[in-house]
């Protein structure tokens, strides 16, 4: 807290010095304030007491909400359009715009000299999902699209056009891919999940409607061919009007490529790995039949 | 119950598996395993040893013996370590480190900020300290730009006059002296960033 300027501070309290101090006996109730009516007790006073006189009101035995004592409800007269029929069931994905990004970038709260995905991201304390309400990961918005300039190996779960574009005209790669719930647990929150000293799980593949968007190179999705989104690359490029900048020259190139494996959820890390964060080590399991079951 | 031959566990019958009743033999198999198991964990207790559980207690089932589990290979080694580190949050909010452009339109405090009676501090995350109070289902908003230190009246005068320049209309301000707050009413966020801007803080 800041003391600012002492000049209204010393003012008001010279004028408290010769107030006189508030107690019951000088406060009265504020202007305008309505004073309730008592209950009345006597021959005239005592009769309804706002009730009226005899049927539900009286009885307080009111009819259900929306009752119409017999005629078919005004709620179930008309019928309706079900434009929100398993809103409750529906994948959602927050929303991250590049603006957004882009300011992380701006004040270091994301190291580009590193891929980004969702646990990067949500290490920064600036980005919150919660899988209980169906989120699902990051949605990647084109706010701010014109003034991104940042070259990044960005991993996010939904992503528009106009967003891919921008990301690969400054010389970055964007993956979409999927997490399911189980290993969303642990991405959102690695150090929480390596503290629970459980096996890192392998991811599932997405569910049967989201299969066609995580396949598309269109979309850059991490089931795609890569051969055809190099491909999809060049075919934005054309449309957007930019250079495509060729990643085999580029510097960085180790680190644009890294991808993880679609059974994976931590770069670099396997599934069925145990991180142990006390002694700083890792355990590997080394029974053939966990391995393949990992793996597949 | 290795060894148990003459019993059967479990017949079926017409596509249904009922749990026969375990003959003699194998119940004596069992109570025997059941007491040593006892004994085991008895011995464990008078040696003042806490049974080991799994992190998350309350779900967890005591740990057995390491025959139950599988070998594992132990990695220390730093570049598999990294990816690890990799996934730790940071314990504090990194300094941002000067640039020479910043395309989100972020600027850090500049020099010209101390040449004013006033100054305004940012917050933890590097941010102009202005918020914007929705009330009222969005009739009523208001602009609040808190951590003001020094002579918060010069500022409301100077601020008050370029709002009502900008805007042309009469600007309603509320001064919070002790605490160093200024309430503006209606949405002023993107005028006063730049007012700020301009001060350089």
């Amino acid at each position: 807290m800041s003391f600012a300027g002492k000049k209204g501070v010393e003012k008001a309290f010279a004028m408290l010095r010769t107030l006189p101090r508030v107690c019951l006996a000088n406060i009265r109730r504020n202007p305008g304030t309505r004073i309730r009516p008592k209950r009345g007790r006597a021959q005239h006073g005592g009769d309804k007491h706002g009730a009226g006189n005899k049927g539900s009101g009286q009885r307080q035995n009111y009819m259900r909400l929306g009752y119409e004592t017999g005629n078919t409800p005004f709620y179930l007269r008309f019928t309706y359009e079900p434009y929100y029929k398993g809103h409750h069931l529906r994948r959602e994905y927050p929303p991250l715009s590049l603006l957004q990004l882009q300011k992380m970038i701006d004040t270091d709260r994301l190291d580009i000299s590193q891929p980004i995905d969702l646990s990067v991201i949500c290490n920064t304390g600036l980005y919150t999902i919660d899988p209980l309400h169906k989120h699902f990961g990051i949605q990647l918005t084109d706010e701010g699209a014109n003034n991104f300039k940042a070259k990044v190996n960005i991993e996010v779960q939904w992503a528009s056009e106009p967003v891919i574009a921008a990301i690969e005209r400054n010389g970055g790669v964007i993956t979409t891919a999927y997490y399911d719930v189980h290993s969303l647990w642990a991405v959102i929150n690695p150090q929480k999940f390596f503290k629970k000293g459980e096996a890192i799980p392998r991811r599932m593949l997405p569910p049967q409607d989201a299969i066609e968007y995580y396949t598309n190179p269109a979309n850059r999705g991490y089931l795609a061919d890569p051969e055809m989104i190099s491909w999809e690359r060049l075919v934005l490029a054309q449309k957007y009007g930019y250079q495509l900048p060729v990643l085999e020259n580029d510097p960085d190139y180790a680190m644009l490529i890294q991808r993880k494996d679609p059974r994976q959820i931590f770069l670099g890390l396997e599934p069925g790995w145990v991180v142990n964060l006390r002694d700083r080590c890792i355990l590997k399991p080394t029974d053939e039949q966990l391995k393949q079951f990992y793996h597949s | 119950m290795t060894g148990n031959t003459n019993a059967e566990f479990r017949l079926q019958s017409s596509n249904m598996w009922y749990l026969a009743p375990v003959c003699e033999t194998t119940w004596h198999h069992i109570t025997q395993e059941y007491s040593l198991y006892i004994q085991h964990w008895q011995h464990h207790k008078c040696r003042t040893v806490q049974p080991a559980r799994g992190s998350s207690y309350q779900a967890s089932k005591l740990v057995g013996p390491p025959s139950l589990y599988t070998d594992v290979e132990i990695s220390t080694s730093p570049e598999e370590w990294k990816f690890v580190e990799r996934l730790l949050p940071k314990t504090f909010i990194p300094e941002p480190t000067l640039k020479s452009e910043y395309p989100s339109g972020w600027k850090p405090p500049s020099e010209s900020s101390s040449s004013h009676p006033y100054y305004v501090e940012r917050n933890r995350n590097h941010m102009y300290p202005l918020y914007l109070k929705i009330q009222e289902r969005g009739q009523k908003k208001t602009t609040k730009l808190k951590r003001i230190q020094g002579d918060i009246w010069a500022l409301h005068d100077d601020l008050k006059v370029y709002l009502e320049n900008r805007s042309k209309k009469y600007i309603h301000m509320q001064i919070q002296e002790v605490s160093g707050h200024i309430n503006i009413k209606g949405d002023y966020v993107s005028i006063v960033e730049e007012w700020l801007q301009d001060k350089g803080f």
